[in-house]
């Protein structure tokens, strides 16, 4: 493994796909390196893994255009922050041209009319973007098996999930596709796939990357980040996206400070928040090992730590699951085939158009999201349902807002679980939906949390741990990776020969 | 209580396949009888699943829709262009599955 620096490694062409963003960009604007033999390199990657047998192939990548990086590395402005550094997408991010799918059928033939402010902010900072990335349909999964492109291998260890719903955006990462990509998090969709990956993830704080364009899935949770192996490339990504657009009137009007530069802005008088009920009984043991070691580690650096009290943990996964499929309900009512999309052939007329359409182009866990917010918004229940979670979302929100008045950070796992096998068969999908028990909390509430890896388990796969922070002060929390990143270091993997 | 759920001694109601039915048609989800059991088998698991939200204590607190409570902004009732590649028509037409003299094109919606 080469250490990911700013120095052109020896052994030139088979090593670049292990270079982080960071020294990409250090290289090439000493053109010691070339956007066109790194986007090869990548390239070539990719394609020995399409031609892998299903079972162990990636398949984190679906869209591949390499002229328009080319094109757009070549328009990227002297001195910009990511000097024509290609980076991947997920599938439900608009950029004018690309096909944006969201991994559905009823998006098929579905081309970016237009691009999302985030990815021409990216474009106008000098990243280009060769690929896009598989992902669970319209964001709903955590596993990435929910996609028209077929499942997701883990790159670690192939029979095991990637995570969702940005598993193709972490596994195009840990398998050496791309140095970084742009993910979106709504309920963990960022940060449970970085940890099933061992990579590093970050939901900015609602409101801190605008989301015109990404394809709505629950407007009031959904946040663009960023995915990368280095504490500094998910810093530079974000520096990049950031920043108030009046194109999304939830974006704030705050400015945007240049985390790359903050990171190693020494952090005095640290206090660390550990919730004792995201340490309970569902935490496997060789997961509590490893994050009390990084607990330790943050004390011998002289954080404060303690241990708070947050009763409301186990709500906010049903407060979560009914107010995002009410959102989703609402939000995925617009695809009726008809302005876009993929329209039943069979139709007799407008009615039965939007019937067939909807029934043939959505998959099973999207019709499912559907129809539960259907349920807790329609009469007779949505009192019970709807209005009862918005009312206990601010219960939970006003508690995490006082500890973080007090607190700097709160710690804790990423995952309470080890990372499973694929093709697992749920007879009840909540199964499913409790793997994010300890990431929705962030996006009830609008915190910026982030995922970063800490330890291996026994079977050599990743355990991390996450931090939430202040909202809008995505730089402390950055600073604490970074920190960890440079004295304590990250675990690393081998993996994506 | 309405005909569509069934008495339980839970707080939470239990659809009824009645209930399936309409939540099939207010989605405009066409479901065959199999899938109709299925998707409310799914639903009643997911409804038990969140119940536990009854224990929040939520007398006399606000409703809070987003992260974001600010204020509503408002503009005037022009079309703008939100970036320099939004208002390209063209490309809409595009997408479009059947796109003609400016319109999109619907199968029958008035019957003989």
């Amino acid at each position: 493994m080469t250490k990911e620096t700013g120095l052109r490694p020896e052994n030139t062409v088979s090593e670049l796909h292990r270079l982080s963003l960071f020294a990409i960009v250090k290289l090439l604007k000493k053109k010691e390196l070339t956007v066109k033999e790194l986007l090869e390199c990548y390239l070539q990657r990719l394609e020995e893994d399409e031609r892998q047998p299903r079972e162990s192939r990636i398949n984190a990548v679906v869209y591949k255009n390499k002229e328009e990086a080319l094109k757009q590395a070549a328009n990227a402005p002297a001195d910009s922050l990511l000097g024509g550094a290609p980076i991947i997408i997920k599938e439900n991010l608009h950029l004018l041209g690309y096909p944006v799918r969201c991994a559905s059928k009823i998006l098929s033939n579905y081309k970016a009319t237009y691009s999302s402010t985030a990815m021409l902010r990216l474009l106008k900072n000098g990243a280009s973007i060769f690929a896009t990335a598989n992902m669970d349909e319209f964001a709903m999964g955590s596993a990435n098996e929910n996609s028209m492109h077929g499942f997701v291998c883990n790159p670690l260890a192939k029979d095991y999930i990637p995570g969702g719903s940005s598993g193709g955006p972490a596994a195009a990462v840990a398998g050496y596709f791309t140095s970084a990509s742009i993910g979106s998090d709504t309920g963990g969709s960022i940060r449970q796939p970085a940890a099933c990956c061992g990579v590093i993830g970050l939901k900015p704080t609602y409101g801190r990357v605008s989301r015109y364009g990404l394809v709505a899935f629950a407007s009031s949770f959904d946040q663009i980040g960023p995915i990368a192996r280095r504490v500094e490339d998910i810093a530079l990504l974000l520096e990049a996206m950031a920043g108030h657009d009046e194109a999304d009137s939830t974006s704030a009007k705050l400015p945007v400070p240049s985390y790359s530069k903050a990171l190693e802005t020494p952090i005095k008088n640290l206090h660390i928040a550990l919730p004792k009920e995201y340490l309970g009984d569902t935490v496997h043991p060789q997961i509590r090992r490893a994050f009390m070691q990084a607990v330790d580690f943050y004390e011998k650096q002289g954080a404060k730590i303690s241990e708070v009290s947050l009763p409301n943990t186990d709500y906010a996964l049903s407060i979560y699951y009914i107010l995002s499929t009410a959102e989703a309900s609402s939000n995925l009512a617009r695809f009726d085939g008809i302005r876009y999309g993929n329209p039943s052939k069979k139709a007799e007329n407008l009615s039965d158009l939007f019937f067939r359409s909807r029934s043939e182009g959505f998959g099973d866990e999207v019709k499912r999201r559907i129809f539960t917010g259907s349920y807790v918004l329609s009469a007779g229940y949505y009192d019970d349902y709807y209005m009862k979670a918005l009312k206990a979302r601010r219960v939970v929100y006003d508690k995490y807002m006082a500890i973080l008045k007090d607190a700097d950070l709160l710690m804790m796992p990423t995952l309470p679980y080890r990372v499973f096998k694929r093709g697992k068969d749920h007879e009840d999908p909540t199964e499913m939906y409790r793997s994010d028990v300890f990431n929705v909390a962030a996006n009830v509430v609008g915190l910026p949390s982030m995922s970063l890896p800490c330890a291996k388990d026994s079977l050599g796969l990743p355990i991390s741990f996450q931090f939430m922070g202040r909202p809008f002060d995505e730089a402390l929390m950055l600073r604490a990776a970074y920190l960890y990143q440079q004295e304590h270091g990250l675990p690393v993997f081998e993996n994506a020969k | 209580m309405t005909p569509m759920t069934q008495n339980t001694s839970s707080k939470a109601k239990t659809p009824s396949l009645k209930m399936m039915e309409h939540l099939s048609k207010l989605s405009r989800i066409k479901l065959s009888d199999e899938e109709k059991q299925s998707f409310l088998s799914d639903l009643k698991h997911i409804l038990v699943f969140v119940e536990k939200i009854n224990e929040v204590d939520t007398e006399n607190v606000q409703p809070l829709y987003s992260p974001v409570e600010a204020f509503t902004p408002t503009q005037k009732d022009v079309a703008v262009a939100l970036n320099e590649q939004s208002m390209d028509h063209s490309k809409i037409a595009e997408n479009a599955p059947n796109f003609q003299l400016g319109y999109f094109v619907v199968p029958r919606v008035i019957e003989e």
